[in-house]
């Protein structure tokens, strides 16, 4: 004969329940909430850790003090400038190679694991790659501009060309991403849909426009909503490549944070910069949540 | 759909043409390192470089006179500790979400679960920076996996949550019932259930610590340094160390996620997929 579970066995499954919840979220709470209050407090204060013993709270003087910083200005517009170009040009790239890839048909498997490589590599190494290539006395890239006449580049040396560098870097980092996302979406489109429209008589490019890509578009946008937080707060590529020089060139707003806390040790602006920071990524990221949600 | 395309028609010549190209230019920056690591010392700085030598790993023998062999170590302890804390407790906490009927619960996902999911580490890298320090915990392999796993538990009790809630209840009731009591029922029944999504987050989480770089740039100086961290380092000290040593470091540093990427190509896919897109 079996029972449902009385009271003293009921009393011992919540126990069980709760004690798989508690510690999990205790951490959680312990290492990434409460850390993340305590920067807003900082944001608060000021404290230079190598001359004040603790924080001593100022309002919102930092604040008022950033906004007025023009490198602090001048790295969010970059680092703003930066994801725009960067998520833009990712997601249509990507889309354009899984449209090619999705229309061939032989050897594809092999075409996606070799395009999709990039993608998991270490952001440090990435960096290393790149400089690598760049590199004036390393690389094949000056030298390939030399073979055919042309002048070598200083490609992470110079003011002007630094950042576009930094861009190619995270384009070819990161269109393998929004290519497996835009392949996979592509495959949901269903085939019935084409014919019909071929059947239509329409062309190539307004099948595209009007049957493929009304399917695609949400996952076209969780792709760019993806990257572009991820873009926003890149920091080992440019630390690696240029450690944010020449001059304040390729000062990302991560770099900028990080030399503001652990070089000069500025806590109380650095946490400000933080909130700052994370107010963009939030914002971001809400829109995500919303936009996946209602798929 | 059923369009053909012969092999050596014009359209066909300049598809693979394309499909040529995006493979050089994807594969080619990884190659030239890798070249760059096998090259002899006299041939690293001469321009234009060298495409064809006689490859040696002396730059490799040299790499491992440097301390590398312990930061890879330290990577690797990192990696696997912290994947393997995240996994388990973050199954177990998105098992209790999914299970448990409590008040808020939506608000509660929201605000320890989802948001943390979006914070970079350099949300939280300046208070933990201080309480690792007073508690005298700097420079520990243990300090850096346990930054790591609270990283990356968000993304695992999100993802988890996703699968146990395909588990049917009356499975988990009835082996329950049968004695199992329910910590029974869930490594016996739901985690083996579980299993390719258990497979995915892990090898997704792996990829993500190894790769991670700013909390060991912060917590740690020598002891716990990473392969990733040492990378930078050995950048910066090119007085004593010839590139291709610091190529060699890349190369090694790169090895196990790019064998992850190839070898369970399908399990990293499905894991791109529900964390994502779910």
């Amino acid at each position: 004969m079996i029972a449902a579970p009385a009271a003293g066995p009921r009393r011992r499954r919540d126990l069980a329940l709760w004690l798989f919840l508690v510690p999990g979220m205790a951490y959680l709470a312990v290492a990434r909430i409460l850390p993340a209050l305590y920067t807003i407090y900082l944001s608060l204060t000021t404290w230079n850790l190598q001359e004040q013993p603790a924080p001593v709270f100022a309002g919102l003087q930092n604040y008022a003090r950033l906004a007025r910083d023009p490198a602090f200005v001048g790295s969010i517009e970059r680092t703003l400038g930066f994801m725009l170009v960067v998520t833009t040009v990712e997601v249509a790239l990507g889309l354009a190679l899984a449209v090619f890839v999705h229309g061939g048909a032989r050897g594809n498997d092999l075409l996606k694991t070799i395009l999709i490589t990039p993608m998991v590599i270490t952001p440090a190494v990435v960096g290393l790659v790149w400089y690598i290539l760049f590199n004036d006395n390393l690389g094949p890239i000056n030298a390939g501009l030399r073979l055919l006449g042309l002048r070598g580049v200083a490609w992470l040396t110079s003011g002007h060309l630094a950042l576009l560098s930094v861009m190619l870097t995270d384009v070819w980092h990161w269109t393998p991403f929004t290519f497996l996302l835009s392949l996979s979406a592509l495959e949901t489109v269903p085939a019935p849909l084409y014919e019909a429209a071929q059947l239509d008589g329409a062309s190539a490019w307004r099948c595209f426009t009007r049957v493929t890509l009304p399917v695609i578009l949400d996952t076209l946008l969780v792709a760019a909503l993806l990257r572009g937080m991820e873009a926003f707060r890149i920091f080992a590529e440019p630390f690696v490549m240029t450690g944010g020089g020449p001059g304040a060139a390729t000062d990302m707003l991560s770099i900028h944070i990080f030399k503001a806390a652990f070089q000069f040790f500025q806590m109380g602006s650095a946490g400000a910069m933080v909130v700052v920071s994370l107010g963009v990524l939030v914002l971001l990221y809400l829109l995500y949540l919303r936009l996946v949600e209602s798929e | 759909m059923t369009r053909r395309r012969g092999r050596w028609t014009l359209p066909g010549m300049g598809a693979a043409a394309l499909a040529g190209i995006v493979v050089i230019v994807t594969l080619f920056p990884i190659y030239n390192m890798l070249l760059t690591s096998l090259k002899p010392d006299p041939l690293l700085l001469v321009q234009p470089p060298r495409f064809w030598f006689p490859p040696t790993l002396a730059n490799y023998g040299q790499l491992m006179r440097t301390g590398f062999a312990r930061y890879y170590l330290n990577s690797i302890t990192v990696a696997v500790w912290g994947t393997a804390v995240a996994v388990v407790v973050g199954a177990m906490v998105a098992f209790a979400f999914a299970r448990m009927p409590f008040r808020g619960k939506r608000w509660w996902l929201l605000f320890a679960v989802l948001i943390p999911n979006g914070f970079p580490p350099i949300a939280t890298i300046i208070p933990i920076y201080f309480a690792v320090r007073a508690l005298g915990l700097i420079d520990r392999v243990s300090t850096l996996t346990a930054f790591e796993v609270a990283v990356r538990l968000p993304f695992v009790i999100w993802v988890m949550r996703g699968f146990f809630r395909t588990v049917p209840g009356e499975l988990i009731d009835a082996a329950e019932v049968d004695g199992c009591g329910l910590v029974g029922a869930f490594f016996r029944i739901v985690m083996p259930l579980a299993a390719p999504g258990l497979v995915a987050v892990a090898i997704l989480s792996f990829i993500d610590i190894w790769n991670s770089f700013i909390a060991a740039l912060v917590l740690t100086s020598f002891n716990a340094v990473t392969a990733p961290v040492s990378i930078l380092s050995f950048m910066e000290m090119e007085e004593q160390l010839n590139w291709g040593i610091v190529a060699a470091a890349g190369c090694l540093t790169i090895l196990p996620v790019l064998v992850f990427a190839l070898v369970v190509r399908r399990y990293v896919l499905a894991g791109f997929a529900v964390g994502t897109l779910k």
